[in-house]
């Protein structure tokens, strides 16, 4: 394991390095690269992740998936769900999903986020860059290199069930999300809302919800803003 | 059918419904004038004139009901894009006697920048049993 990882105390930031080495190296899979401090942390929609760098880990995997190009935003639950697995060794009660990037706790506090960088080729997924970033003040202070260990076994463990049970994956990050029934609004790029209870994901990686009266509507990750938790109608 | 309550109360529900995207009540609300007007345009831009005629007829399947209808919302919420479904007052002026009311929509903004704002309408009519349904949504007063 140890020409899988690279280790940076200052870079750009952690996903730059591991597409570069990727793309430019032929980077294995499950290649690491652990940067202590981030200049441009960035996460979904390139926003900053904005924790202190001292209080952060952040570490980014190089991913091949064997998936369809339409299946390619599965790759942001499944990395989400090794973080939860990661975080879970922490914090107590479990902690929950909310789809599509971050990891809560019980009282709704980020204790960390994703981000998948995806690389398609034609009908499949090439490869993809995930990111995981850790609040570890949330997260109750445990050592940096614990977390480090845990985040990247569990996303090598949840990568290999992407590929042998794609379907599993989806019903863990149902069963671990922290949505799961709740009537919630969905803002949408570049403008728009879509409302309904969360069922959970569907075969792409979008997020289901259903009306009162029945109707599924899908949130793909491209074209989600942010979720706000709404209120039923009367 | 549709509530049993005033024009107000009918086109809250209704906004509601659309917003919420509860497809079945905002075809329920309408009244069968707005509907025959719904599937007169959908066939005039393409729709198996067959399909049309099941669903005015109410005896088409599920999934192609389910279709026409998210269409359909999609095409009532683009109409009302300028309306925030969440902080609008809806408000009949009228006692509406003669059978149609006009529900408008206001958005309340500060006193200093002129009071409440008009940001759409939605036009009822009254059905033979009392009861109100919905012809016309529109995001602009």
């Amino acid at each position: 394991m140890e020409g899988l990882r690279r280790h940076f105390t200052v870079a750009v930031n952690a996903e730059a390095l591991a597409l570069a080495w990727a793309r430019q190296d032929a980077a294995p899979i499950g290649a690491t690269v652990v940067v202590d401090h981030e200049i441009s942390p960035r996460g979904r929609l390139g926003r900053l992740w904005q924790r202190p760098s001292d209080r952060t880990v952040a570490m980014a995997m190089v991913w091949r998936p064997q998936l369809a190009a339409d299946a390619a935003d599965l790759i942001w639950s499944a990395a989400s769900l090794g973080l939860l697995r990661a975080m879970a060794t922490y914090v107590d009660p479990e902690p929950l999903l909310l789809w599509p990037d971050e990891v809560v706790d019980d009282m709704g506090r980020v204790l960390g986020a994703v981000r998948a960088e995806i690389q398609l080729a034609p009908g499949r997924v090439a490869s993809a860059i995930v990111t995981a970033r850790v609040d570890l003040d949330t997260v109750g202070r445990p050592e940096r290199g614990s977390v480090l260990a845990a985040v990247d076994d569990a996303l090598v463990t949840v990568a290999a069930q992407l590929d042998t049970d794609a379907e599993m994956v989806r019903d863990a990050c149902t069963a671990c999300s922290a949505l799961a029934g709740c009537a919630v609004i969905a803002h949408l790029l570049p403008r728009g809302e879509v409302r309904g209870a969360a069922q959970g994901i569907d075969a792409s990686g979008a997020l289901q919800l259903v009306s009162s009266t029945g109707l599924r509507q899908r949130v793909p990750i491209v074209s989600f803003d942010r979720l706000t938790v709404g209120r039923l109608p009367r | 059918m549709n509530d049993t309550g005033g024009p107000a109360d009918v086109a809250r529900t209704f906004l509601d419904a659309v917003a919420w995207a509860e497809h079945t009540k905002v075809w329920s609300l309408l009244s069968s004038q707005a509907r025959s007007a719904v599937l007169e345009v959908a066939a005039r831009r393409g729709m198996d004139p067959l399909l049309a005629a099941r669903l005015r007829e109410s005896t088409a399947g599920a999934d192609e009901r389910d279709n026409f209808l998210a269409d359909l919302l999609h095409g009532i919420r683009a109409d009302l894009s300028g309306v925030d479904f969440d902080s609008v007052r809806c408000v009949c002026d009228d006692a509406a006697n003669s059978g149609t009311a006009t529900v408008r929509l206001l958005h309340d903004v500060p006193a200093p920048l002129g009071g409440p704002l008009p940001v759409g309408f939605v036009e009822l009519a009254a059905e033979s049993d009392g009861s109100w349904s919905v012809v016309r949504a529109h995001g602009s007063a």
